[in-house]
């Protein structure tokens, strides 16, 4: 069955949500995983991001975008939201809701998240340098392109594609 | 015969797309939460060409929260730029 044929088969009630939750489980975990870098704690996002979707499927639309892509912006919004707290709340941890709260990560998962930290800052550190001051000037000092394509004595346009460049060539390296 | 894989460059985008990619990376980068689906229609038969570019663009700004999480005192960009720290500035 597809992907499409197993959504429809569970908006229309005729297939369990449970085996719909089978099929894209993995795939959930794993990009959590890759952003929290914390088994125990992508294990319970995973688990409420199929709570969400299950709340939610009446919302969901497959002309507007496939199933996976929909699951992938749940897992998203909740992982941003997650970070958010981590960054503005850092001393209310105890107040968050019992479901919410992260566990603590083991040593191994801490020492994979800093290797992973690691790698990023090697391969941003290695782009050249044009694309480097794009992506950083644009995604962590949150300059406007116009300003950024002034510095770097350029079109926006070129701006832009500089910082596209370099996220790709992160991609490729990570 | 050996394949070669070409190296994309910037005549290989439409303004639209640079557009597209650039606006997606802002609301990303401000916590908006965009949905890439939505960016994607804007330039019609570009999808498969910008979603891998933009799904780098969502985890590399959940990797800056989680930087600035864990380093909330320190200056990310000279933690990350090797020119700004030997510049001293």
């Amino acid at each position: 069955m597809s992907d499409s044929e197993l959504v429809g088969g569970v908006m229309e009630g005729k297939v369990d949500f449970a085996v719909l939750m089978q099929r894209f489980e993995r795939r959930v975990h794993r990009w959590l995983y890759d952003l929290v870098r914390n088994a125990a704690l992508a294990d319970e996002m995973t688990e409420c991001v199929f709570i969400r979707a299950n709340d939610r499927l009446d919302r969901f639309d497959p002309a507007k975008s496939s199933f996976c892509t929909w699951l992938h912006t749940i897992a998203h919004n909740l992982a941003m939201s997650y970070f958010r707290q981590l960054k503005h709340e850092p001393e209310s941890l105890d107040a968050m809701d019992e479901d919410d709260a992260p566990t603590v990560a083991g040593p191994a998962e801490l020492y994979e998240a800093k290797q992973q930290r690691t790698r990023l800052r090697r391969a941003v550190r290695k782009l050249d340098s044009m694309k480097r001051r794009a992506l950083l000037g644009f995604a962590v000092k949150g300059k406007p392109w116009r300003v950024i394509a002034a510095e770097l004595r350029c079109t926006e346009r070129k701006a832009r594609y500089l910082a596209m460049a370099a996220v790709t060539e992160l991609r490729e390296k990570l | 015969m050996k394949n070669v894989r070409r190296v994309a460059s910037e005549q290989d985008y439409t303004d639209e797309e640079l557009d597209v990619f650039g606006d997606f990376f802002e609301a990303a980068r401000d916590g908006k939460d965009p949905n890439m689906e939505e960016y994607l229609k804007r330039v019609p038969g570009s999808a498969d060409k910008l979603r891998p570019a933009m799904e780098s663009v969502v985890r590399l700004c959940a990797e800056v929260e989680q930087l600035r999480a864990e380093y909330p005192n320190v200056d990310l960009a000279r933690l990350l730029d090797p020119e700004t720290r030997s510049r001293g500035g």
